[in-house]
């Protein structure tokens, strides 16, 4: 089974080379690819330098596209699964391989690293909207997903396939709810994270709330109308 | 039935005539292209229309039920424009997809001639 890491990174020359190092030292069977989302640091210097695969965006274009440009290579590489991986060290490599045999084993075609799988997601103010996240999937859907906002997921070739045929699939929950109903199979399995160790989060107030309007009215409005005769 | 005022009618023209410079303008400096040109100077030659002929309005309101004529060319152009936003919107969703799949495509390109040299 050829798996590939697809790693985007936006400004991420601090944590790069840590992140890139410890995926080398715990899992060398698996190949990865950095997505350098036209990022504005040493990134791109520092790709080059240490020789690391990887494909630099141009211009700026946001998670979602670079996620989805790391997928594209991956298919027309022929690779078998592709694992969303965080550049900033949040996501811990010694879980790739318990993920890709969950995959092997199952034929699944997602697995989703759950930080909160066989227990309760407990009550903070940063797992408000995960929650609120959860229960528009579980209503719309029937699923249980007890992670949707873990952004290390591993998707098999089929899904690949789906994922780059349209623009409107995100590396995001709402995508997630949207294979559901398409008949993906999507299984989780049980890891731990690093909180952010370099750099600072993204999760302003402001960019939480849009975030969050922008996820519920994408899984409880938009993805009815979406084309349902996709064959997976 | 009231008919549009004066000042109304020459407010109208002043501004349609308006429209026509500033595009003319902007064609002849290729700010714009041609075809999104075409609705500005629509909606310029409508506003003339009415402010020579405020007869137009004044039937147009008869035949939707609005009472006052000034009003029905408000709605008409509120009407318009809103198409043209909705339009513009698609238009923008669209362009915005192309780019970000050529930048995708371009780069996996770069990668892949990189990996073939190596090789």
């Amino acid at each position: 089974m050829k798996v590939l890491i697809i790693i985007p990174a936006y400004n991420e020359e601090k944590n790069l080379k840590r992140v890139i190092g410890k995926l080398q030292q715990v899992c060398p069977q698996f190949d990865y690819v950095i997505v350098n989302d036209g990022s504005t640091d040493g990134t791109e210097r520092l790709c080059r330098q240490n020789q690391y695969r990887h494909i630099s965006l141009p211009v700026n274009l946001g998670l979602s596209a670079a996620v989805r440009a790391g997928m594209r290579y991956a298919s027309q590489k022929g690779y078998d699964m592709a694992l969303q991986f965080d550049a900033d060290g949040q996501h811990l490599p010694e879980y790739i391989q318990p993920m890709v045999d969950c995959m092997t084993q199952t034929n699944c075609d997602v697995v989703i690293a759950s930080r909160y799988f066989g227990s309760r997601m407990p009550f903070r103010m940063r797992t408000v909207g995960a929650k609120m996240i959860t229960a528009a999937i579980r209503l719309t859907t029937g699923r249980h997903l007890s992670d949707p906002t873990s952004g290390m997921r591993l998707y098999s070739r089929r899904i690949i396939e789906q994922f780059i045929k349209d623009e409107n699939n995100a590396p995001e929950p709402d995508t997630l709810s949207y294979l559901i109903r398409l008949g993906a199979d999507i299984r989780e399995v049980k890891v731990e994270m690093d909180e952010r160790t370099e750099g600072q989060s993204y999760l302003t107030p402001v960019n939480a709330s849009k975030y969050m309007i922008h996820m519920m009215m994408s899984i409880c409005v938009f993805q009815w109308f979406r084309d349902r005769k996709v064959v997976l | 039935m009231a008919v549009l005022s004066w000042s109304f009618r020459i407010f109208l023209l002043l501004g349609s005539v308006t429209v026509f410079l500033i595009i003319s303008q902007c064609i002849r400096k290729k700010q714009i292209q041609m075809k999104d040109g075409i609705f500005w100077i629509v909606l310029g030659f409508l506003l003339v229309l009415i402010s020579i002929f405020p007869n137009l309005a004044v039937w147009a309101s008869r035949l939707i039920g609005i009472q006052s004529p000034a009003n029905c060319v408000f709605f008409l152009i509120i009407f318009l424009l809103g198409c043209h936003q909705f339009g513009l919107t698609i238009r923008l969703s669209q362009l915005d997809m192309k780019n970000s799949e050529l930048t995708q495509n371009i780069a996996i390109q770069r990668t892949l001639e990189d990996e073939e040299k190596k090789q």
